[in-house]
This record gives structure tokens, sequence and C-alpha cells, in this order.
């Protein structure tokens, strides 16, 4: 039977090539997303052992769960016992550093003394020594427009003893650049700045920095890594408790252990916990890989269909001449595994292909990433897309093979009558189909009714139930509306066709040959409805979750933009003694400034806010405080979300909730608002979120009357919203800075802009990507299309032969596929749109709970459009080859061969 | 009865071949099939083709009705020659001016007989000609048969209509290669005897392959192929001077 199975497949190649190409697409996918994997672990393990330098060995300290806990830095003395050389415990500070062309706050820490455990190697220059030099990562001294010898002012806090009730205050010290370094390879903290031992240990003990995540050892030579492990451990620990029970006496001991290791130990632990999210993307590839391997499956089963039956005539020759079912079934299946195995073979290659050009290509983009020099091939990588390969076409194969055996040995007789193939389709498949449906709707449904209304149940689990039934459900109801694709998709194609067959006889020819086979109609459809729906689903779905986050981000966050003045701007006071003297300045914005600003492209609208130094009295308390006079028009303009704002009124003072609760004044307190001129209004309190802009807030009529020539001490602006706010965020500093103001009078910038442009960005690519990926589904549906039509092509060649024999000229021929792969594609485009955009609905309603009333479904038109589009012109595309192939063939050549 | 069609300015025109010759293949495996015919079928006569299996009968029709191209020489129909038009031209011909009557009925399978009968004018785009649509289809008893697709008629049935087919465009010849090859003697009869009513009433012009000698008995005249080439000619032909054509042409 193999040399049969091997002949036939030789004759069939043709045939079975377009199959194969589709199961070698789905295997590549899935092993890209395997070796993906595997590259991304790699990838973080070089860099978890990366941040150690070339230490021997690593102090932990870790919960029995494995979380890291810090170390304090007191202990670090205890690690240097005998046979340890060098020491580093990496502890971060923060520094601003004042470059010519910027000020920045900056992440900071020691350059080790040693120099096997710098994680940031020196590129340039030495080590900082002394207490007047201080390194640089190199693309920091860029952005600060520093060089090597240059001088920079670094400033940092004084933290104010935790009981003091006195401010922080700031220290600043002029530094010298010493040195120039790579980028920190440090996963904790990465510091771009980096002090002597000295100085470092000065400003940490100003900054109140304790702990640091680890310490790192070198070790003399000759010492033994295993023995001095312990030693230091029990060191150590002794130490760290020694210490925390000076610090708290009567906590007891932390549940926190403290192990030594070397570094790839400790990297190794580590991954798994850095891994989690990973594991949902290869979770993620995978099942959209999965789709693709259903998708092919749909075809090459298809394909050996065709195949079956255009062989009936042969396989029942074998049958008279002896061979029993058995063997029939078997050489089918044979051939499958052949086919399985060939294409899985070549899609593994393709995919490794694919990966390693990926892996050398990223390393080209960013040289930083730690990434492996190549692929591995580990035992999971290459047998799993093999056996999914080769086990999805068996399975694909099955069906075949057993119509195979049900081909009668009477059948080589008589001559081939093109029968009508039986309708697909029985009546168990029918009730599961409308039994899937239905559980899958009722699924949703629960789904949809139990969704979670407010953001604080997202947080616990009870959001997550929802969301899994919903899945579940709408997995279950596709499949059941798949399975039943044999009863709706035919009539569908029935009534879509009845408007086209009036177009011409090539038309009419296409749409009554759609209709012949159901059953492959059908399969060719559903394999493209698959990667249709998803990708329906999925474009639908991110803009909806889109907009409806927007409206959300509109609750949060009302205010794109504000520029304000940066001061103390509240002073607490005794009730009993009378405010006389004002302690607070309200420093404002240039007006020259303030124009400037609005009048940028970004911003669409803008209100300015003058502040005045008021006192404010309730029945119990007193306060200094600024407030902010706002005209409820001006603002009502900037604001996405007026909410805020709602309770302001000529009676009222808007107070930030955490000042009501301090100064214990009550919602509907009457306050007592005095301005510098002496001035006094008597106004109601109403506490509302002021989401940071101020501490209280006036009616701007209300604000003049206590101080007619109060100052700008805010603008706020909304920007345009197909802008590019980093940029105008970057405009307008620049605005800023140009102004040339004290540092003490500098505005500072803030608002959601550019969270709300991270959001909108970070919705834009997850569903690119997943789009993305699901459009490889659609291709593998297209190929099964183009093997359809070239199957029906070579099934059809006495058939086009006639055609062409009375008259049907080339190019209707061509136009006759043409139409049919349209067809095909159209009614698998516009019914996957269809139950895709619902699905995207129910999904958004159910992820953002329906009770909220803002579960919009925003069709993204420009997008469903091109996947329609998309389908009908590749399904077009398809029908190239195919056609042509009709086309050339010799109407006396098709007409006299009597093919078996 | 189809006596009161008058005839249309396409129906019956003659067919002449001039040093007709084709080969198949190349080099060693190169068939001579056809090897310099000349021969001419009246317009308005019904014309058998006889020969032995592989003759080149089927080779000759092939190339008389434009479904292939010849190596050598041309063919013409009435004044019009056939040989050197390019595919569309030839496609445009067959379809408005030869009708194609096949031994396996070569019916559309997903076409019910009425849309089979149609198909022809559909290609074209010709509007239906419905008087003679009901005419064809009364007398060659089809009326009962009209929605059944081929599969649930008879071969006898499925012939009357390919022939339907094959009239209802009014062609100037119809070709029929083995009509009743695979007919019980009642069917090949009624066949025989519509094409036959066909040229009498109609004035087509038949041209039939056959290897039946009482079929060929029904035509005008017997054009008698041998390796390729004509070897004979009888006129009226009745069984005895068909049987004993043969019998010369098998001891050659
Ligand atoms: N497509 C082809 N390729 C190669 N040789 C061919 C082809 N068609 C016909 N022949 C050869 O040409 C010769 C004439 O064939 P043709 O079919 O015309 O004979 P025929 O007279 O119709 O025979 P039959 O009575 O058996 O139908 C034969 O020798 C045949 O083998
Ligand atoms: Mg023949």
């Amino acid at each position: 039977m193999l040399r049969y199975s091997l002949a036939t497949m030789a004759r069939s190649g043709g045939r079975l090539a377009a199959g194969g190409v589709a199961v070698a697409i789905a295997t590549a996918f899935i092993t890209i997303a395997l070796l993906g994997n595997n590259v991304v672990s790699r990838t973080i393990l070089n860099s978890l052992s990366a941040q150690y330098a070339q230490a021997d060995l690593v102090v932990l300290r870790q919960t029995p769960q494995g979380w890291i806990e810090y170390l304090p830095l007191s202990a670090q003395a205890a690690a240097q016992v005998p046979g340890v050389a060098a020491n580093h415990a990496p502890y971060q500070l923060w520094l601003e550093l004042a470059g010519p062309s910027r000020r920045e706050l900056l992440s900071a820490s020691v350059m080790a003394a040693d120099p096997a455990l710098v994680s940031a190697p020196l590129v340039l220059g030495q080590a900082p020594r002394g207490d007047r030099q201080i390194v640089l990562a190199a693309d920091t001294a860029d952005r600060l427009s520093l060089g090597l010898g240059d001088t920079v002012e670094v400033c940092h806090a004084v933290v104010a003893p935790p009981q003091a009730e006195q401010p922080d205050q700031t220290s600043c010290q002029d530094f010298q650049v010493s040195g120039l370094t790579a980028t920190d390879q440090s996963l904790t903290g990465p510091a771009s700045v980096f002090l002597s031992p000295a100085v470092g240990a000065a400003i940490a003990a100003d900054e109140r920095v304790q702990d640091a995540p680890w310490f790192s050892l070198r070790l003399a030579p000759g010492a033994d890594p295993a023995a001095l492990a312990d030693t230091v451990a029990a060191a150590v620990a002794r130490a760290v408790d020694q210490i925390e029970a000076d610090q708290k006496p009567g906590a007891g001991p932390s549940d926190a252990v403290i192990t030594v290791m070397t570094p790839d130990q400790a990297a190794t632990q580590m991954l798994d916990k850095q891994l989690g999210d990973q594991r949902v993307l290869t979770g993620l590839l995978l099942a959209f890989a999965a789709i693709a391997l259903l998708v092919a499956s749909l075809v090459i089963a298809n394909t050996f269909q065709v195949l079956i039956a255009q062989r009936t005539r042969q396989l029942a020759l074998l049958r008279c001449v002896g061979a029993d079912p058995g063997q029939v079934a078997g050489s089918v299946l044979l051939e499958a595994g052949l086919t399985g195995l060939i294409s899985s073979a070549a899609g593994f290659g393709l995919g490794c292909a694919i990966g390693q050009g990926a892996l050398a290509l990223a390393g080209r983009i960013n040289p930083q990433l730690q990434l492996p020099a190549g692929i591995e091939l580990t035992p999971v990588t290459w047998v799993a897309p093999l056996l999914a390969g080769l086990l999805v076409t068996l399975a694909a194969g099955l069906a075949p093979a057993r119509l195979a055996t049900r081909v009668p040995p009477v059948a080589a007789l008589g001559p081939l009558q093109p029968a009508d193939p039986a309708r697909p389709g029985g009546r168990g498949r029918l009730i599961w189909s409308v039994a899937l449906v239905l559980v899958g709707a009722v699924g949703l449904g629960v789904a949809l009714a139990t969704s979670q209304t407010t953001p604080q149940a997202a947080s616990t689990g009870r959001y997550f139930a929802p969301l899994l039934t919903g899945l579940a459900g709408a997995a279950v109801f596709l499949v059941g509306l798949l399975l039943g694709a044999c009863f709706w998709l035919p009539q569908l194609v029935a009534g879509l066709g009845r408007g086209l067959e009036r177009t011409g006889p090539g038309a009419r020819l296409a749409v009554a040959n759609t209709r012949r086979n159901p059953g492959r109609t059908t399969a060719t459809a559903t394999a493209l409805l698959v990667g249709v729906v998803l990708v329906a689903a999925m474009s639908t779905g991110a803009a909806s979750l889109k907009r409806s986050i927007n409206g959300l981000l509109d609750q949060e966050m009302p205010l794109d933009l504000a520029l304000m003045t940066s001061s103390p701007s509240f002073v607490s006071s005794d009730p009993d003694q009378p405010i006389d003297q004002f302690e607070l300045t309200v420093p404002s914005i240039p007006a020259g400034l303030a124009q400037r600003v609005a009048a940028l492209d970004g911003l669409v609208a803008s209100a300015s806010l003058p502040g005045t130094a008021v006192s404010l009295a309730g029945a119990s308390r007193a306060a200094q405080l600024v407030l902010l006079g706002v005209d409820p028009l001006a603002a009502g303009a900037v604001l996405r979300d007026s909410a805020m704002l709602s309770g302001l009124a000529g009676d009222t003072v808007l107070i930030a909730p955490w000042l009501a609760r301090q100064q214990d004044w009550q919602e509907g307190e009457r306050l007592t608002v005095r301005g510098t001129n002496g001035d006094q209004l008597e106004l109601r309190a109403q506490v509302v979120s002021l989401n940071g802009l101020g501490t209280a807030l006036v009616s701007l009529d209300n604000l003049t009357q206590l101080a007619p020539a109060a100052p700008t001490s805010q603008l706020w602006f909304r920007l345009a919203d197909q802008g590019d706010p980093t940029a105008t965020l970057d405009d307008i500093r620049r605005l800023v800075d140009d102004a040339g103001l004290d540092s003490a009078d500098q505005p500072t910038l803030d608002g959601s802009a550019v969270e709300r442009a991270r959001y909108d960005q970070l919705l834009d690519t997850v569903a690119a990507i997943a789009i993305g990926l699901l459009a490889v589904a659609i291709v593998i549906a297209l190929i099964g299309v183009a093997n359809t039509l070239s199957l029906a092509v070579i099934e059809r060649r006495r058939e086009s032969a006639l055609l062409r024999a009375l008259g049907l000229t080339r190019g209707q021929a061509r136009w006759m596929l043409t139409v049919e792969g349209i067809f095909m594609a159209a009614v698998a485009a516009v019914s996957g749109v269809v139950v895709g955009v619902g699905l995207a609905w129910i999904g958004v309603g159910v992820i953002l709970g329906t009770a909220r009333g803002q579960t919009l479904l925003t069709i993204d038109p420009l997008q469903l459009g091109l996947t329609v589009a998309g389908a009908i012109l590749a399904g077009a595309l398809a029908s190239i080859l195919p056609g042509a192939s009709v086309a050339r063939t010799p109407p006396a050549q098709a007409l006299t061969t009597d093919q078996l | 009865m189809l006596t009161c069609v008058e005839p249309s300015t396409n129906t019956g025109q003659s067919i002449r071949a001039i040093a007709l010759a084709k080969t198949y293949g190349q080099g060693d495996a190169a068939v001579a099939a056809l090897r310099g015919v000349d021969v001419e079928f009246p317009a308005g006569r019904f014309s058998a083709i006889m020969g032995p299996s592989g003759s080149g009968k089927s080779t000759l029709m092939h190339l008389l009705a434009g479904l292939d191209q010849p190596k050598a020489g041309q063919v013409f129909l009435g004044d019009r020659e056939l040989t050197g038009l390019s595919d569309n031209d030839l496609t445009r011909l067959r379809r408005d001016r030869i009708g194609f009557v096949f031994q396996s009925y070569n019916l559309l399978p997903m076409f019910t007989a009425r849309q089979n009968i149609m198909l022809p004018l559909r290609l074209a785009g010709r509007a239906p000609d419905l008087d003679l649509f009901d005419r064809l289809v009364s007398d060659l008893g089809l009326a009962q048969r009209l929605e059944h697709r081929p599969s649930q008629l008879s071969g006898g049935q499925q012939q009357r209509v390919a022939i339907a087919r094959a009239l209802i465009t009014r062609p100037a010849v119809v070709f029929a290669d083995e009509p009743t090859g695979n007919l019980d003697r009642r069917s090949s009869v009624e066949v025989l005897a519509l094409l036959r009513l066909a040229v009498d009433q109609l004035g087509q012009t038949v041209v039939m392959v056959t290897h039946d000698p009482t079929a060929a008995t029904w035509a005008d005249q017997v054009v008698l192929l041998a390796d390729g080439q004509i070897a004979g000619r009888l006129d009226q032909p009745d069984p005895t001077t068909v049987l004993a054509a043969l019998d010369r042409l098998g001891r050659n």
C-alpha cells in the first residue's frame, strides 16, 4: 500500500500542495511562538545575571514565596568575612542634576570599588574619586549636554526625621564629571548617575536610604564559594536580625531568610517571578497559532475530500482487485501522514528561519537587549510543531479515509456520472450546533448580566469570573455556529447568488458551481469565516474599548494639561491666633508666556486661573492657602468632564478632600474667606476631588472681589484629539525654559495628556499585533479558497472544455472562476464581520460593565471595510492561477481525454 | 412538426477541408492522425463519417469544428476560413454557428434540462428564441422533463436534450460524434430520426461520426476514413453498400 500511496501522492502532488502550504504556515506560526518564548526567557535570564556583573556570590533576602526583600545596608559589613575580596550594595538614590540644557531628576547609585562588581562598565574616563567627582551614563550625559570634565550642580533631598515637623531640605553641590558608563544592567532601579562610595554613603544618610536589593561579592583567589556561601549567609542573617531587633523591638524576626548563591542560580530562581507576563503572551500567541492550525485543518480536509472524490474510480478498481476497506483507508491516512510530515517539517524550517532573522534584526535595532546569539532548539520547540502539524493533517484525513472505504467496487465498472453530492449535515449535527449556539448565547448573557460595574470590583477576583464565562460562551457559540455552517451558509450563498446571477453567464455559472457542492463551499467559506470573525471582533473590540475607556478617562482625568506655579499652597494655622500676616506669596505665570503657550498648535482651548493668598476660617480651624478662581465657562471648554466643577456657584468654595479632612471642615459648612486687602466672603464648603489641581477653588467673580489684581497662578489647556501630546508638551517645556524664569518661579507641567496618549497607543499596539497575528489565519484561509478553486478546475476539466466548445470565451472562463472566488470570500467576509462585531460588542460590555451605560459600540468602518474588501480582493486573486489553467486548456483535448 | 420554420440566414452551410493534416506528439512519439484530408460536406445535407477505430474521425471533426488547430491545411465554413482565426473569434464562431452532440451527452450536471438547452444562447448573450425552443421541446418529447437535472434523465432523454441544445442557436453545422454509441436501438432510432428531421425540415447541415452501419444509412452520404486519409465515399447508402465498403477497408 505504501507504494500505491507514494505513486498517487506523486500524481496528486500539485493538488496536495495548497493544503500542505496551509499546514506549513500554521506550523511555522507555532514554531515561532515557541522559539519566541524561549528567546524571551533567555533574554531575561541574561539580563538577570548581567546585573550581578562578574560577582562570585550574591546575597539575597527571600520570603518563603520567593519574593525579594531588601537588605539593610548596615548588614553589608557582615558579608565581609575572610575569603571575600570585595563587596557591593547597589542601593538607589535620587539626585537632581542641572545640566546646561535641562534639569532632571535621576536615579543614582554608588560605583562598586571592585571593577568586577560594576554593573555599568566605564566607557570613558575613570571611576569617581574623592567627594567631588561623579560618573554619568553616556546617554544621560548627552541629554544634559554634559561631557567629561564638565561641572554639574547636583542636588539631593535632606529628609527630615519622621517625627520632626519640619519640611525636607535640599542640598546642592558642584561635581565634576570624571567618567561615562554604558547602560546600567541592573534590573532594580538601573542608575544613570554613579557616585564614589564615600559620597554615596553620605547622600544615602541624607535621603534616609537604608537598604539595597542585594549584595554582590567577589571572592579572594582560591576561596571555595560553596563553603563561603554558608558562612556569609550565617553572618549576614545574624547582622540583619540584630539590626531589626534594634529598630523595631518586639516585632519578632521576619519570615524572610538570607540566601547566598551564585549569580546564575539567583537569575534562574528569579526567572519564574519575571515570566508571569510573558507566559500570558506566549499563551496568546499559541492560541492564535491554534486558530491558524484549525483553519489549516479545514483546508487540508477539503483537499483530501476532493482527492477521494476524484479517485473514486481508482479506489473502486483497487477494491475490485482485492483491496479491503482497511487497506483503502490506510492508504489515504498514509498519504495524509506523509503530507503532514513533509509540510510541518517545511513549516518548522520556515519558522526557524524567520525566528533567527527576527532575532538578528532585533539585535541590530536595539543592541542594549541582552539577546541570545541564536535560536535554541529545545525538544519542545521542535517536537511540538512537528507533532501538531502531523496530527492535525492526520485528523483532517480521517473523514476522507472513511469516505474512501464507502466506495463500492462496482463504481469501477459503469461510466461515472457526476452525481449531485449529498447535502452535508445530518440531524445530529443540527441538534449539536443549535445546542452549542444556545449554550454559548446563555453564557454570553450570563457574562453580561454579572459583569462587574466598578473599577473597585475590577481589582478583585470577581471581575474575572464573568470575563471567563464570556470567553467560554463566545468560544462555544462560535463552535456551534461553525458546526452548523452547512445549514446556514448555503442558504446565504443561495440568497446572495440570486442577485449576482443576473450579471452575466459567467457569474451565473459561478453561482451554480458554488451551489452544486454545498459541503465544499461551506468548508472553504468557514475557514475564511473564522479568520474574519476574529479580526472583526478584535478591531471592533479595540475601537469600542478605546472609546469607552476614553469616556472613563474623561471622568478620571478631566484636564489634559495644566501649567502651574509651584509654591507652598497651604499653611495650617491655629484658630485662636488670628492671621494678621500672610506668609504665602503667589508666584505668577508671566502674561507673555501664557500667550505664547496658548498660541501653540496642539492646544484647542485654554483657561487662565488667577490665584491669591487668603485665609479660610471654619468653625473649628483656619488655614492660609492659595485660592484659585475659575471661570466656569472657560473651564468647561477645557475640561473633558466638568463634574469636578459642578458644585461651583456664587456662594460656594470647592475644597479638596484631604484639606477638609485635615481642617475638619464639613460639607456645607460656612467658611469665612478673607483676602489680602481685608475683604471677606461667606462661602459654603463643597468637598470635591480637585485632581491635584489646587487646594481650594472659587468662581472667578468671587476671586476678583477678594483680590482684583490677582496674578495668573495656573493655566489649563485642552489638547487637540488628533495631535501628538508629547510634541506639544515638549513645545510648552521649551517656551517655559526660554522664558528665563528663576527656578523658584518656574511653572511645572501637569495633566493626563501623556498618560491618555499612552493608553491609546497601548491599545492600538495590542490590537494591531493581535490583528496581524490573526491575519495569518486569513492568509491560510485564502490559500484554502485558491485550493478549492483549483480543485474545482481539475474536477470540472471536461465540463469547462465542454463550455469552451459551446462558446465560453477564455475571458468568460476566467471571470467564472473569479466570481466564484469573490463570491465565497464575500459570503465569508460579510457573515464574519456581522458575527465578529456582535461578539466584540458583548465582549466590551463584559469587560467594562454594562451598567455603566458607557458601552459604546464603535465600529471602525475603515478597518472593517478593509477587512471585507481585502478578503474579496484576495478571493479574486486566489482565482488567478486556477482561472489561467481553465483558459489554457484546449477544448478538444479535454473532451477526448477520459481522466481517471 | 417543424414544417413552418422559415430557414434563417445562418442555417445550413457547407463545410470543407483542404489538405488537412494533424500530428499529435513530437519526435518519435509523433502520431499522424490526419494526413492530407480533402473533403466537403454539402450544405443542408446529412453526412456520416465512418472508419476503423483510430482512423482519425474524431480528430477530423474537432478540426472542422474549430476545437483544435491543424498542423497544415485549411477549413472553410461556407466562404469563411476557420484556420488562422484567433481563439476568441473561434469561440464566438462555435457559439453562434456550430452545434455539438457527443457520445456521452455532456450535459452540465448542475443545470436543469431547460437551462442546459438555453446555455449557448446565454453564453452568447442572445435573446432566447422561444418559438424555436417550444417546437424543439415538443418535437423531442421533453416537455415534461424540462425542470429535471441530467442525473434524473435516461440516456436517450439526455441525448435529446443535447440535440435541442445543439439546434437552439440555428447553427450552420451540427457535429455529432457517435451520438448513438451509448444508446439502445429504440433510443438510437429516435435520435437519428431527429437529426434527419433537422436536415429535412430546418435545412441544417449535419455531420455525424458513427461505427454503426445502420445509423449511417440515415445519412445522405458516407465519407470513409482510413489511416488519416479519405478512403472512399458512398451516396444514398444502404446497409449492404455500407457493410461492403467497411469490409473493403478492413481488408486493406
Ligand atoms: N490527444 C492525442 N494525443 C496523441 N494522440 C492522439 C490524441 N488524440 C488522438 N490521437 C491519435 O490519433 C489517431 C486518431 O485518433 P481519433 O480519436 O481521431 O480516432 P477515431 O477515428 O475517432 O477513433 P475511435 O473510432 O476509436 O473514436 C489515433 O491513432 C490516436 O491514437
Ligand atoms: Mg473517436
